[in-house]
């Protein structure tokens, strides 16, 4: 059940879920007056996380659900993104090399070096059923509901 | 996403519009790789790109390769604090080319 604070959101595993994913962010932020910045950080995390599973996540080409966990308390968001594809623990794949000259700089690997870099913590459950990676973003002051 | 091309003095000038996810980067990638191989020197408007995702970014990058290989000039600019931080995450802000605006642009040296 979605409660004031509580929000949760099933998708497909199809990239056409992402506008979907972008409108849940965006009334999940509004409705909590989080800051646009902290938002568009959010925005595209959750995008890289996404676009990964729906990618790399699955060895078949069955319909799949991936189950998307908002909550929010006045310090922090804390977002869940549950998936049943094969175990894979994106925090393990190697970084990327930012400095690289650019004939030498790859996309690959990026997406989570964004998402660790905008986010606060990272971190990643292997459950019997799935995947499960958990992003937290702490709240600037002038968020912090009382 | 939209995106506008025009003229200005000798470069192509082009306007990224909205939202670059990954569902719509591909797009972005196909025209980049045409727009690439066509064009020599180009200066891309960013003043309305709202968003990006790092599969946008690679798109961004198909395009300086591919003109960095024949000695094209490539220039960015009106980037906002958002997208700027973005690409400075990335490590993107080392070998693009970024101006705070068309004019500074336009005239900036080779």
């Amino acid at each position: 059940m979605n409660t004031d604070k509580n929000v949760e959101v099933k998708l497909p595993n199809s990239l056409a879920a992402l506008a979907r994913l972008h409108d849940v962010v965006q009334q999940f932020c509004r409705r909590r007056s989080i800051h646009p910045d902290t938002e568009f950080k959010i925005d595209l995390a959750l995008d890289e996380v996404f676009t990964n599973i729906v990618r790399y996540g699955y060895d078949d080409t069955h319909p799949h659900e991936i189950v998307v966990r908002f909550k929010g308390n006045r310090d922090s968001v804390r977002i869940s993104i549950d998936d049943d594809g094969r175990p894979f623990n994106p925090l393990l794949a190697p970084a990327v090399d930012i400095t690289a000259a650019v004939s030498e700089r790859r996309v690959g690997g990026l997406g989570i070096h964004l998402v660790r870099r905008l986010l606060d913590q990272v971190r990643y459950q292997r459950r019997p059923a799935g995947n499960r990676l958990i992003l937290i973003k702490r709240l600037g002051k002038e968020e912090k509901r009382t | 996403m939209k995106v506008r091309e025009g003229k200005i003095d000798s470069f192509a000038l082009v306007e990224i519009i909205g939202r670059v996810n990954s569902e719509n980067s591909e797009s972005l990638k196909n025209y980049t790789q045409e727009l690439g191989k066509r064009e020599q020197r180009i200066l891309v408007d960013c003043s309305a790109l709202e968003y990006i995702s790092s599969s946008g970014l690679g798109a961004l990058l198909v395009l300086l390769k591919l003109i960095q290989e024949k000695g094209g000039t490539l220039r960015l600019f009106s980037l906002s604090p958002r997208i700027t931080e973005v690409f400075a995450i990335a490590g993107f802000d080392k070998f693009f080319s970024i101006f705070p605006n068309l004019e500074a642009a336009r005239l900036a040296k080779d």
